[in-house]
C-alpha cells in the first residue's frame, strides 16, 4: 500500500472577488522511500496542494472534496467532526511522522530561540525523550547535517547561522522523530549555486541513508532530475503528467511539459539551442477554463480542449496525462 | 566579435561602502567591487555571474553611476564617465538605460504604463509633441510584445513577465546603445523567462544593441551571453568567449559553480560527480588577503594565501589564478 494517497482533492480560497480554485481534483500516490518531485510555476497549486494534504492551509482556505490516505489511515479534513479535532491530529501528525522544510530558512526559524530549543522541540513534544536525551540526538542530527563543531553551534541564535547553515538547520529539525514522508517546498530557492549544490548533495545522501519517502516542490527541473525518482507536473491547479523521471524529461507526452523542457536551457549542451517560450500566461484560477487549463496557450489545442476536461491516459505503468491528444475519442479538429 | 568597436571598457573599477557604525568605531569597509576590468563590444551581450554578494549588482549600477566608484575609469563611446556628476550624467543616460530584477517595484504604481514608458522621452527631450511621445510609445508597446490599448492601464494589472515587458519598453524609449539588465529574469517563471530572453535576443539584433547581463542564473546567461565574467569576493576572477569559459573553465571557481548548476537531465544529474564547495564565501568586510578564493580553493597553495593573483591572459581568457602564471 502506498505511503500517501491523495484522490480527487479539490481546494478553494475565498476571496471578496470568489473563489480561488487552487487544487482541482488532483489524485497522486507516493510509496514508502520514494522521491516525488512535483514541479509547476507560480500559482499552479503545487503548494496548496501540499498545504491541504499536512492541514496548513491559510484561514480562507478550505478543503472542499477529497480523500487523504497517510500511512494507512484516513486524514481528510472531512473525517473529522471539528475544525479543532482536525487540528489538533495534524499537530500529531506535523514534526512526528510527517514532517516539512520550507523555502526561507529564516522565516521558519523563531529569531529568539537558541537552535537547542527549536532542535529539541519536536522531540520533546512527540516523543518521551528526556532533555538531555533531545539535546544528544540534537548533536547527532547537526553532525549528520554537516555542522562543524555542534557543541558551539547549539546554543547560538539562528542570525549567527548563514543561509545554507539556516537551512541545515531546518532539515535536522525535520528529520528530529525520523518521519515516513518529507514535504520539501522549495528547499533550496533561496540559497546560491554553490550552497544549492551543498544541500541537494544533503538531502540525497538523506534519502539514501533513510527509508523516508520525500515530496520535493519546486520550479526547477534541474533539481527535480538530480533529486527524484517520480516527477509531477501541475499546471492551472491541476496534475497533467505523471510519471518518472525519464518519461518526463525523455518522453514527454504533454504540450505543457513539452513547452517547459523546451523552455529551458541545459549548459552541457555544445550547440545554441532557440529556446521556445510557452506564449500567453497561466489561467485565472478564479475563472478557470472549463476544459484543458492549458488550452489557452496549447499551440495543438483542438476543438474538443476547450469544452471537456481530459481525462487521465495511462501511457505505461507509472506513467499518466491528461490530454486530449491521447484520447482516442477526440475529434482531431 | 573582435572586429567589433569597444562600446563600454571599465578599467581597475572600485567601488568601496562605508559600513562603519558609530562614531569611535574602527572604519570598516566593504570593497563590493574591487580592482575590475573588463570591454563590452558593440552588438554583444556580457554575462555577468557569480554568487550573492560577489559585487556584481554592485557592478552594474557603477556603471551607470547610480553609485560614485571610488576610484578607476568606466569609459563609455570613447569617453571616461567616472568622474562625471550631475547634469552631464544626463546626456550619458540617454545613451546607456537599465532593466531592473523586480518588475513589481520598479515600475511606479500610480502612473500608467503610457507615463511610465514616456517619462524618459520627457526627461531626454526627444520628441516635441505629446502626439509624437504617444506614437512611438504604442510602438514600443508592439515590439515588446503587448497590445497599444496596455496604455492606460496601470501596473497592478500586469502579469509579472507583462511588467517586465514595460520596464523593457522604458529602457527602449530613448534608444539607448547600451542597456544593462540586472537580473531581469530570475522573479519570473520558467516559461516566461524564455520569452524574455527571446525578446531581448530580438531586439539586440534589430536595434544593434549592447548588454551587461547580470544573472546568478548560470544556464540562462551561458544561452545569451557571446563572453562572460565571473566575480568571487569583489573581483572578476575569470573572464572569456561563453563557450570556452563553460566547457574548460580554468579557474577553480569558475569549475566549481558550473559544476554547481543542477542539470535538467535526469541521466546527467544522477550520474554526475559534482565538485561540492566546502565553506561559504568569506565576508567582503575582512576578505583574504591574497586570492579570494584561497579559502574554499582545493587546489590552493601558500602563495595563493598571501599574493593577490594577477589577471592575466590565457589564450581568449582572461584569468586570475597563480596555477596560470608560468
Amino acid at each position: 500500500m502506498a505511503l500517501l494517497e491523495v484522490n480527487n482533492l479539490e481546494t478553494v480560497f475565498k476571496t471578496d472577488a470568489g473563489e480561488v480554485q487552487a487544487v482541482r481534483n488532483v489524485s497522486f500516490k507516493v510509496e514508502q522511500g520514494e522521491a516525488l518531485g512535483i514541479v509547476g510555476e507560480s500559482g499552479s497549486g503545487k503548494s496548496q496542494m501540499m498545504y491541504s494534504i499536512i492541514g496548513l492551509l491559510a484561514e480562507n482556505g478550505v478543503v472542499k472534496n477529497g480523500q487523504i490516505t497517510f500511512d494507512g489511515k484516513d486524514i481528510s479534513p472531512s473525517q473529522f467532526t471539528n475544525k479543532k479535532d482536525y487540528d489538533n491530529f495534524m499537530r500529531e501528525c506535523r514534526g512526528n511522522t510527517m514532517a516539512m522544510i520550507f523555502q526561507d530558512p529564516m522565516t521558519f526559524l523563531n529569531p529568539v530561540l537558541k537552535i537547542e530549543t527549536q532542535l529539541v522541540e519536536p522531540m520533546l513534544n512527540h516523543t518521551d525523550m528526556t532533555r538531555e536525551q533531545a539535546r544528544e540526538r540534537a548533536l547527532e542530527l547537526m553532525r549528520k547535517v554537516g555542522i562543524p563543531s555542534p557543541e558551539k553551534r547549539i546554543t547560538q541564535y539562528p542570525f549567527e547561522f548563514s543561509g545554507g547553515m539556516r537551512q541545515r538547520i531546518v532539515i535536522a529539525i525535520a528529520l528530529a522523530n525520523n518521519p515516513k514522508l518529507v514535504i520539501a517546498d522549495e528547499p533550496t530557492t533561496a540559497l546560491d549555486v554553490t550552497i544549492q549544490a551543498q544541500v541537494l548533495e544533503l538531502i540525497d545522501d538523506l534519502k539514501n541513508e533513510s527509508n523516508s519517502a520525500i515530496i520535493m516542490i519546486t520550479h526547477d527541473l534541474g533539481v527535480v532530475a538530480k533529486l527524484c525518482d517520480r516527477i509531477a507536473i501541475m499546471y492551472g491547479g491541476k496534475i497533467v503528467e505523471i510519471g518518472s523521471d525519464k518519461d518526463i524529461f525523455y518522453n514527454p507526452k504533454h504540450p505543457y511539459t513539452e513547452g517547459l523542457l523546451r523552455c529551458i536551457s541545459n549548459p552541457e549542451d555544445d550547440e545554441e539551442k532557440t529556446l521556445t517560450p510557452i506564449a500567453g500566461s497561466p489561467p485565472d484560477l478564479l475563472n478557470p477554463p472549463k476544459g484543458c487549463p492549458f488550452v489557452d496557450r496549447c499551440t495543438k489545442a483542438m476543438r474538443v480542449c476547450k469544452d471537456h476536461v481530459p481525462e487521465v491516459t495511462t501511457i505505461n505503468e507509472g506513467h499518466q496525462c491528461a490530454c486530449w491528444l491521447l484520447d482516442s475519442r477526440a475529434v482531431r479538429k | 566579435m573582435s572586429e567589433n568597436k569597444v562600446i563600454l571598457s571599465v578599467k581597475n573599477l572600485k567601488t568601496y561602502f562605508d559600513v562603519t557604525k558609530g562614531l569611535f568605531t574602527k572604519k570598516q569597509i566593504v570593497k563590493a567591487v574591487d580592482d575590475v576590468s573588463f570591454d563590452v563590444y558593440e552588438n554583444e551581450t556580457f554575462g555577468l555571474v557569480g554568487e550573492s554578494g560577489c559585487g556584481k549588482t554592485t557592478l552594474g549600477r557603477t556603471i551607470v553611476k547610480i553609485y560614485e566608484p571610488e576610484s578607476g575609469s568606466i569609459e563609455f563611446q570613447g569617453k571616461d564617465i567616472a568622474k562625471v556628476k550631475g547634469k552631464d550624467l544626463i546626456s550619458f543616460r540617454k545613451d546607456m538605460q537599465m532593466i531592473f530584477q523586480d518588475p513589481y517595484a520598479s515600475l511606479n504604481p500610480r502612473m500608467t504604463v503610457g507615463e511610465i514608458i514616456k517619462e524618459p522621452m520627457i526627461i531626454h527631450n526627444i520628441y516635441n509633441t505629446d502626439e509624437e511621445r504617444e506614437r512611438r510609445v504604442v510602438e514600443l508597446l508592439k515590439i515588446v510584445g503587448l497590445k497599444p490599448d496596455h496604455i492606460r492601464r496601470y501596473p497592478a494589472e500586469f502579469s509579472g513577465g507583462q511588467r517586465q515587458r514595460v520596464g523593457i519598453a522604458r529602457a527602449l524609449a530613448v534608444n539607448p546603445k547600451f542597456i544593462v539588465c540586472d537580473e531581469p529574469i530570475s522573479a519570473l517563471d520558467v516559461s516566461i523567462q524564455a520569452q524574455v530572453v527571446n525578446l531581448l535576443k530580438d531586439i539586440q539584433k534589430e536595434m544593434g544593441l549592447s548588454y551587461l547581463f547580470i544573472a546568478h542564473d548560470l544556464s540562462m546567461v551561458k544561452h545569451i551571453s557571446d563572453r562572460i565574467g565571473v566575480m568571487y569576493l569583489g573581483h572578476m576572477v575569470e573572464c572569456g568567449p561563453a563557450n570556452d569559459v563553460y566547457h574548460r573553465p580554468l579557474h577553480p571557481y569558475t569549475t566549481a559553480l558550473l559544476s554547481a548548476i543542477p542539470i535538467p537531465d535526469p541521466d546527467t544529474a544522477k550520474s554526475k560527480q559534482r565538485i561540492v564547495l566546502g565553506g561559504e564565501v568569506p565576508s567582503p568586510i575582512n576578505p583574504p588577503k591574497g586570492c579570494p578564493f584561497c579559502t574554499r580553493c582545493t587546489k590552493a597553495t601558500e602563495r595563493c594565501q598571501n599574493e593577490r593573483p594577477e589577471p592575466i591572459q590565457v589564450g581568449t581568457r582572461i584569468v586570475a589564478c597563480h596555477l596560470y602564471e608560468r
